[in-house]
């Protein structure tokens, strides 16, 4: 008897453990829906897929030959305490941080709706982000981190009083100074890619100051997970 | 010349002013002399040429066309240096005299081709004697006529436009676009796959390689004179930098680390050095570096606010580039190795002729983009009004 009563004592107890264990160690659904943003759940909200992207963060994981290993980066939020040289294919430079492997952008589709209010603008013939648009930037960079298996695309924009070649070359600068100022926010530089179009899609079709400072420009475009 | 009779004007003073005289004397020389060398080259006279005898409609047009583009001027009998004395029946004959008919330059009669083919002959010949420049009549131009401000299609004529040839049909957006190696194939950038990509397209077999397709930008592809590189601009490596490679996109070597962004490198016609423009200092200017790699060396170009798209002369002596202001483009040259800035046509995109006189360039007007042609040792310019649409980067084969 008495044994049986130190059995149901210890089967009690190791059951209190595990309760007051699981108790102390809750996993909650809360801990792994990163909070948004909200700034950009206000954007997000006219996305259908805004839904169940939350529900996916955290689990989802970037398919495809190079999706496998970055998803130890990417389980955490903190992307940028891995450090950016953990990404394959991107080599540092004094002057511009490389740019990741085509694969790893290819097959992800657009959604181009979604970070539309968060397009940022330039001076004439510059390429420096303005203080003013690093709220835009930031918001952009925290919806990457709470949506660890999304990538992004900038696209760079010019007006059109540049000559063709130099408007693109300054666009794909004008993308790249966004791309480092997503950096500096914490996302891995090999989740961006940037694409310039030089004078090519102007917002704007006046030929005034203020149709050319609509049209000198950077637009987030999100890169969703490969649908498979 | 004003300086030298300034001059006369004050030898009859005092010793003081002869002296001062005296100064001003060597700087007015050398300044004249600098002048006159300059002239030479880039300030000449049209000549006065005057069109006798019976050509036909035709060909009278095409030799007035191919004349005026050459740096002549059409003039009356009078007024002529020159006298064309031209005949169109089976085929044309021509003849070039001096004004008074005594020496005569050559006389000829042209067998095959067409009546273009033959009047372009024709002029060519007229040419040879009056800037000692082969014929560029018989030169190719590609250009891209524009169907959106996002989407263009790449076309090759003869270079006053007649005899188009249609060469993409992507519907997408063609940049810098240029003749490959021999003139047997174009090099360019398309977006056709979604990204900026450089493409070799051979034109023989209508067959289309890849040369860069890295993540970021692959635009402004140049062969070197041997016809065994290409140098362009990639952004793999994080900011819009000068690389050469083998045709086949091996053996890429990166030629500048700027953080800035540098645009459409062009070679020197001994394949030796890359010239481009660079934005290092706050705003476009001219650069060379040599095509191995290594140092940046600055291109003066005294007189003009910026400078891009540049283009160095087959002879190795001129870079044509483009200037831009708030609100126009002007074509210019300067000394390959740097100097003033010769301002001489509204306008972009310049390219060379093989003659190393003649440009090619595209002029704005509103949406419409015309492709005009400039001599310019006579800054003689004529439009080519034969192409239907808005054309632009037109280049010449070389």
């Amino acid at each position: 008897m008495k044994s049986i009563t130190k059995l149901v004592l210890v089967l009690g107890l190791s059951l209190a453990v595990s309760l007051l264990t699981s108790c102390k160690n809750p996993k909650t659904p809360t801990s792994s829906i990163p909070k948004l943003d909200p700034t950009i759940s206000q954007a997000g909200t006219t996305d259908p897929l805004a839904g169940t992207r939350n529900q996916g963060t955290g689990t989802t994981r970037p398919s495809g030959p190079t999706g496998a290993d970055r998803t130890g980066a990417y389980a955490d939020d903190d992307a940028f305490s891995h450090g950016l040289d953990n990404v394959e294919g991107v080599d540092f430079d004094d002057t511009g941080i490389g740019q990741a492997s085509r694969q790893s952008f290819e097959g992800r589709p657009m959604d181009t709706e979604i970070f539309k209010d968060y397009t940022i603008h330039f001076d004439f013939d510059s390429s420096a982000v303005r203080p003013s648009d690093r709220i835009n930037v930031e918001a952009v960079a925290d919806y990457l981190k709470a949506h660890g298996d999304c990538y992004l695309l900038i696209d760079g924009h010019c007006d059109e009083r540049g000559t063709e070649e130099y408007n693109q070359a300054l666009g794909e600068r004008r993308a790249l100074s966004a791309r480092e100022a997503i950096t500096k926010e914490g996302i891995q530089a090999g989740r961006v890619r940037t694409r310039s179009w030089g004078e090519a899609r102007p917002v704007a079709l006046g030929t005034d100051e203020a149709s050319y400072a609509q049209n000198r420009r950077g637009e987030f475009i999100l890169l969703l997970p490969r649908t498979e | 010349m004003q300086n030298r009779s300034i001059l006369r004007r004050t030898t009859g003073g005092v010793f003081a002013i002869l002296y001062a005289a005296f100064c001003f004397t060597l700087w007015a020389q050398t300044t004249a002399e600098l002048d006159i060398d300059r002239m030479a080259t880039l300030s000449n006279r049209p000549f006065p040429v005057h069109i006798k005898g019976s050509l036909s409609p035709e060909a009278l047009s095409v030799l007035r066309f191919d004349l005026e583009v050459g740096g002549c001027d059409i003039v009356s009998e009078d007024a002529a240096t020159y006298l064309v004395h031209g005949a169109s029946s089976e085929n044309i004959t021509g003849r070039l005299t001096d004004q008074t008919g005594s020496v005569q330059y050559f006389n000829r009669s042209y067998k095959n081709g067409t009546t273009r083919a033959q009047a372009h002959a024709l002029a060519g010949d007229i040419l040879k004697v009056l800037t000692g420049q082969d014929s560029i009549f018989n030169c190719k131009i590609a250009y891209c006529v524009n169907t959106n401000t996002d989407k263009n299609e790449i076309f090759i004529s003869d270079f006053d436009g007649f005899s188009p040839k249609q060469v993409t049909r992507d519907g997408s957006l063609i940049r810098g676009l240029s003749w490959g190696a021999e003139n047997k194939s174009l090099l360019y950038c398309s977006y056709m796959k979604g990204n900026p990509d450089i493409y070799l397209h051979n034109l023989a077999e209508g067959r289309r390689s890849v040369v860069a397709n890295y993540t970021g930008l692959n635009t402004s592809p140049a062969i070197s004179p041997d016809g065994k590189k290409v140098a362009m601009i990639l952004s793999k490596d994080g900011t819009p930098d000068v690389y050469v490679s083998n045709l086949d996109g091996s053996n890429l070597k990166r030629i500048t680390q700027t953080a800035a962004d540098e645009a459409s490198p062009c070679w020197s016609p001994d394949g030796t050095r890359l010239c481009f423009s660079s934005r290092i200092s706050g705003s476009a200017r001219l650069y060379t570096a040599p095509a191995e790699g290594g140092k940046m060396q600055r291109i003066t170009t005294t007189g003009v606010g910026s400078a891009t798209e540049p283009d160095w002369s087959p002879d190795g002596k001129w870079i044509a580039f483009t200037t831009t202001t708030r609100h126009s483009f002007q074509i210019c040259v300067v000394p390959a190795a740097g100097g003033i800035v010769e301002i001489l046509a509204e306008g972009e995109s310049p390219s060379w002729a093989p003659n190393s006189r003649t440009l090619i360039f595209c002029r704005k007007s509103g949406k419409k983009s015309t492709l005009v042609m400039l001599d310019v040792p006579t800054k003689k310019s004529k439009t080519i009004t034969n192409v239907t649409g808005s054309a632009s980067q037109p280049c010449w084969t070389r």
